[in-house]
């Protein structure tokens, strides 16, 4: 159940970044933990958009010209290119978390 | 499970500080969010990075389907059925590769640069405002006439940039607006101005009036006109003249002289802060800096019978480059082929089925300042003329950031003669003929549809002002022709425009214009061949009226015209060697002299290392080859030369002087015990022999020092020389640095220190009953630094080759291996 949920959960982060942009991750980490009330649910979502933003960054790793492009990030970001993905999925699961977390601490009682 | 305050504290930071870098960004890091967004962001930028093979898109306004095919070298052939289909398709097939592009060339004409990057390109957008080009280009865009042809063709244009504009989402904005967390804006027929506005401040400024008054302030007047002539030493004019080769003019160089008492008040007023000014009203001007090359061979002197035409301009190098290259055929009635700036309606250099032309730059001098008296020198609302005050015209100037705040108020000032600028203590208006030049596009129209040679100068002549071109020309009749076109000002009294002059009095406005008789040109000369490369274009035994001074060294135009005289039977292939030919008319005149001022010098000082660097010299080919490994030393001696000859305008009080060109110690040899030989700080008196020698032997020691001992690959001139072509917001890792070129100080192909200039277009056509075309730039078709096709064409370039390029006449003629995408745009009802 955990796993369809968290699965089920990376698809709406993934179809909701592809329509409305990256705002809608933590507006879904805090929506997500309202309805499942549960103190995990910081975790599934950090995890969810992980996996959502994995799935994203998974779909253009197959077009030509990403090598190109992780060779030309270094240009930009003092880091490899490898490195700009990795902080694209921190950048992801510090949204879902947190924002989560906080709604969490709302809506669980102990 | 109970959640810990503390736990919910670190949350709530973290998302404060990953929202707040996410939606704002700080100090130098732009917006995360959008930025790293997998779907919309910096990655999506990768989904528009190659073409779709097959794609159809409905845009409002077009008669029928107009199809798009894009070749095997990525170039689109547009097939419409109206010229107006095919302007608007060119916008948008323009505009899908090279939108960046168009925004920032069109907002660095505009001035509004900050806008798109920040407070940081202030300076330059309130250069580009004080010249009054943003002002210049709103007018023209009001005065426009949009019913007239051209006027529906720049409004289809627009159209057909703004469609695609229209069609994109955020994920498809080209990367740069990603990362400056911009989005792109409409094109407008002022934008297309704009553009125009700044490649004329590029190619048509000047500031000879400065050099003329600092270098008179340190050595007087004689001898300042004697070393920044009206007219080159070295006489191979644009416009054959009597003389089968260059000929030598000998000049007189009087001595350094007491400074000139005028000069030195008119800039004690304008203080350093004024000269500073002053000087960045031009485009900054260096050997090679922006020059051309372009020449037309008759019938008779090619191996094929047909006339030849080879066009090669050089200008800032950049990627994305700044030409588009493309094919557009409405039957019937346009068939043209050639390349376009990003932003410019219409096909700038290339050719049709008939007619063949590219330009090079001339140089003239088309920009003059008056020393105007104000009512208040502070904010001055008046000027007077003839006694009387006039007003000035005032116009308010905002810059506002990328997000619309407000960066920095100006107030500009316009005489009846242009923009006035406060320079230092005083005020000094411009005119300028690139403000005042309207139908450049038109000419650019009338030259795509033009049926010969003679045809197309004679339409562009009418009608194109601004800035001033060697036009050349060469059609399927076998006629080659050249006339060097723009607006070229008549001054009063001397006619000299390289003096401040009294903005008090209207006797000292321009008086009229040159008649087209009297424009440098010719057409089938009875030599067999036509040449440019920004010298100076006429004989002044033939024409002596002031056109410019201090004009681009000879050195390319007489190898060129050289290697022409030497061939009887030119051919397509012989022209793309040319173009990229290491020999060097300027080390041609000058080894010789190294070589026999340091024999006899080593014989009496019994130098070994002199004996060493003549023999060092002694051995060079005289070409910049990338393998050479002598080239270098020439280059240290040359600088060395002029180190020592110039050293009477070496002063310390002030910024570096200009120098004089090495024409000017070209004509200096033939007078060995000239006084400028003698370096003054010491108390020997050196001769011309004296001093080549000391330059050589100090650059030897300069170049080991440097590179090491000449044995060793660090005297490679590829190791000295190269191009660096930079992304337009220069980030490294979208530019193309230290490629390795073929050329050097004054040859064909050459190469300026910093490496940024260079050939930007290489182009070969011949004109025979199947027009042939053979061309390379260096950069590639698409703007988006992730496509293959951004910079495929860089290596290409830098081994000095060419593509064969296709020219079909209708699109069955591409076979389907030759079609690397097709675009299909459908009106939309």
């Amino acid at each position: 159940m955990l796993v369809i949920r968290v699965v089920a959960l990376a698809i709406v982060v993934a179809v909701a970044t592809y329509f409305v942009g990256w705002i809608c991750v933590p507006i879904i980490g805090a929506v997500y933990a309202i309805a499942i009330r549960r103190s995990s649910a910081p975790v599934e979502s950090a995890l969810a958009a992980l996996l959502g933003w994995g799935a994203l960054l998974a779909w253009v790793s197959f077009l030509p010209a990403f090598t190109a492009l992780l060779a030309k990030l270094g240009g930009i970001f003092p880091l490899p290119g490898v490195g700009v993905a990795v902080l694209t999925l921190v950048f992801a699961v510090a949204l879902a978390w947190s924002s989560a977390r906080i709604v969490s601490a709302v809506v669980v009682r102990g | 499970m109970a959640l810990s305050r503390t736990g919910t504290i670190i949350a709530a930071v973290v998302l404060a500080g990953t929202g707040w870098i996410g939606a704002r960004g700080a100090g130098p890091v732009p917006a995360l969010g959008p930025l790293l967004d997998p779907a919309n962001g910096l990655w999506s930028s990768i989904q528009t990075a190659e073409l779709p093979t097959d794609a159809t898109v409905a845009i409002p306004g077009l008669s029928a389907d107009t199809r798009v095919v894009y070749d095997d070298r990525d170039v689109p052939h547009i097939f419409a059925p109206t010229i107006a289909d095919a302007y608007r398709a060119l916008g948008y097939v323009v505009a899908r590769d090279r939108l960046f592009q168009m925004e920032m060339q069109a907002r660095a004409g505009a001035g509004t640069l900050t806008e798109l990057a920040g407070k940081a390109t202030l300076p330059l957008d309130q250069q580009t405002r004080e010249l009054g080009m943003p002002r210049a280009a709103e007018q023209r865009a009001q005065g426009f006439d949009s019913t007239s042809q051209y006027g529906l063709q720049l409004a289809a244009y627009t159209a057909g940039v703004n469609s695609y504009v229209d069609l994109l989402k955020p994920r498809d904005y080209p990367v740069e607006y990603k990362l400056l967390s911009r989005a792109p804006g409409h094109w407008s027929a002022e934008k297309s101005f704009n553009l125009m506005m700044r490649m004329g401040w590029t190619l048509a400024s000047s500031d000879d009036e400065l050099t003329n008054l600092r270098i008179s302030a340190v050595i007087g007047k004689p001898a300042t006109e004697a070393l920044f002539r009206t007219h080159s030493p070295i006489v191979d004019p644009i416009q054959p003249n009597a003389y089968a080769t260059a000929r030598f003019d000998s000049i007189s160089v009087p001595a350094p002289g007491a400074p000139d008492t005028a000069a030195l008040a008119v800039l004690n007023t304008i203080g350093d802060r004024g000269i500073a000014t002053l000087a960045a009203l031009a485009s900054p001007r260096g050997p090679d800096a922006v020059g051309s090359n372009n020449w037309a061979v008759s019938p008779k002197r090619s191996a094929s019978g047909y006339a030849l035409l080879a066009g090669d301009p050089h200008l800032e190098l950049s990627l994305p480059s700044i030409w588009y290259e493309v094919h557009m055929v409405v039957p019937g009635k346009l068939d043209v082929y050639g390349v376009t700036i990003p932003g410019a309606p219409g096909v700038v250099i290339g050719f049709n089925r008939k007619v063949a032309w590219t330009f090079t730059n001339v140089g003239a001098d088309v920009m003059d300042y008056y020393l105007e008296t104000v009512d208040d020198a502070a904010s001055p609302k008046q000027y007077k003329l003839d006694g009387a005050w006039k007003p000035l015209a005032i116009r308010p100037e905002v810059y506002r950031g990328p997000k619309g705040e407000l960066l920095h108020t100006d107030t500009m000032r316009f005489t009846h003669r242009g923009p006035l600028v406060k320079v230092g203590k005083r005020w000094v208006s411009v005119r300028w003929t690139v403000l005042e030049s309207t139908r450049d596009y038109e000419a650019f129209g009338e030259a795509s549809t033009s049926i010969s040679a003679s045809g197309m100068l004679d339409s562009a002549a009418a009608i194109y002002d601004a800035p001033a071109q060697n036009m050349l020309a060469a059609d399927n009749g076998g006629t080659i022709a050249i006339r060097s076109t723009g607006r070229y000002p008549v001054r009063p009294d001397s006619g000299r425009g390289d003096i401040l002059r009294d903005g008090s009095k209207s006797s000292s406005d321009w008086i009229g214009r040159w008649s087209l008789a009297e424009y440098p040109q010719g057409e089938n000369p009875t030599r067999g061949f036509l040449s440019s490369n920004n010298q100076e274009p006429l004989d002044p035994r033939d024409q002596p009226r002031y056109l410019g001074s201090n004009w681009e060294r000879p050195w390319r135009g007489m190898r060129i015209n050289e290697l022409l005289r030497n061939d009887s039977a030119v051919t397509p292939e012989a022209m793309r060697l040319y173009q990229s030919d290491p020999g060097s008319a300027r080390a041609d005149f000058f080894v010789p002299v190294f070589l026999a001022a340091s024999a006899p010098a080593a014989a009496v000082t019994r130098s070994e290392k002199l004996t060493r660097a003549s023999a060092l010299l002694a051995e060079w080919d005289r070409k910049y080859t990338k393998d050479n490994v002598r080239a270098v030393l020439f280059e240290a001696a040359m600088q060395q030369v002029s180190r020592l000859l110039w050293d009477e305008l070496r002063v310390d009080s002030t910024a570096q002087l200009p120098l004089p060109s090495d024409m000017i110690m070209a004509s200096l040899v033939s007078q060995p015990n000239n006084v400028w030989w003698d370096d003054h700080r010491t108390t020997v008196v050196e001769t011309r022999d004296a001093l080549f020698a000391s330059a050589l032997e100090t650059a030897l020691d300069m170049v080991i020092k440097q590179y090491g001992q000449p044995t060793g690959a660090n005297w490679r001139w590829d190791h000295v020389r190269f191009a660096n072509i930079y992304h337009l917001l220069r980030m490294p890792s979208f530019s193309r640095l230290k490629v390795p070129v073929q050329g050097g100080s004054a040859t064909l192909w050459p190469s300026t220190g910093n490496g940024q200039h260079g050939p930007s277009w290489r182009m070969v056509v011949e004109l025979g009953p199947t027009v042939r075309g053979w061309a390379t730039y260096p950069g590639g078709q698409s703007g988006n630094p992730f496509s293959a096709r951004y910079d495929n064409r860089v290596d290409q370039w830098s081994h000095g080759e060419l593509d064969s390029l296709r020219v079909p006449a209708t699109e069955a003629e591409l076979s389907k291996a030759q079609q690397h995408a097709r675009l299909v745009l459908t009106p939309r009802r």
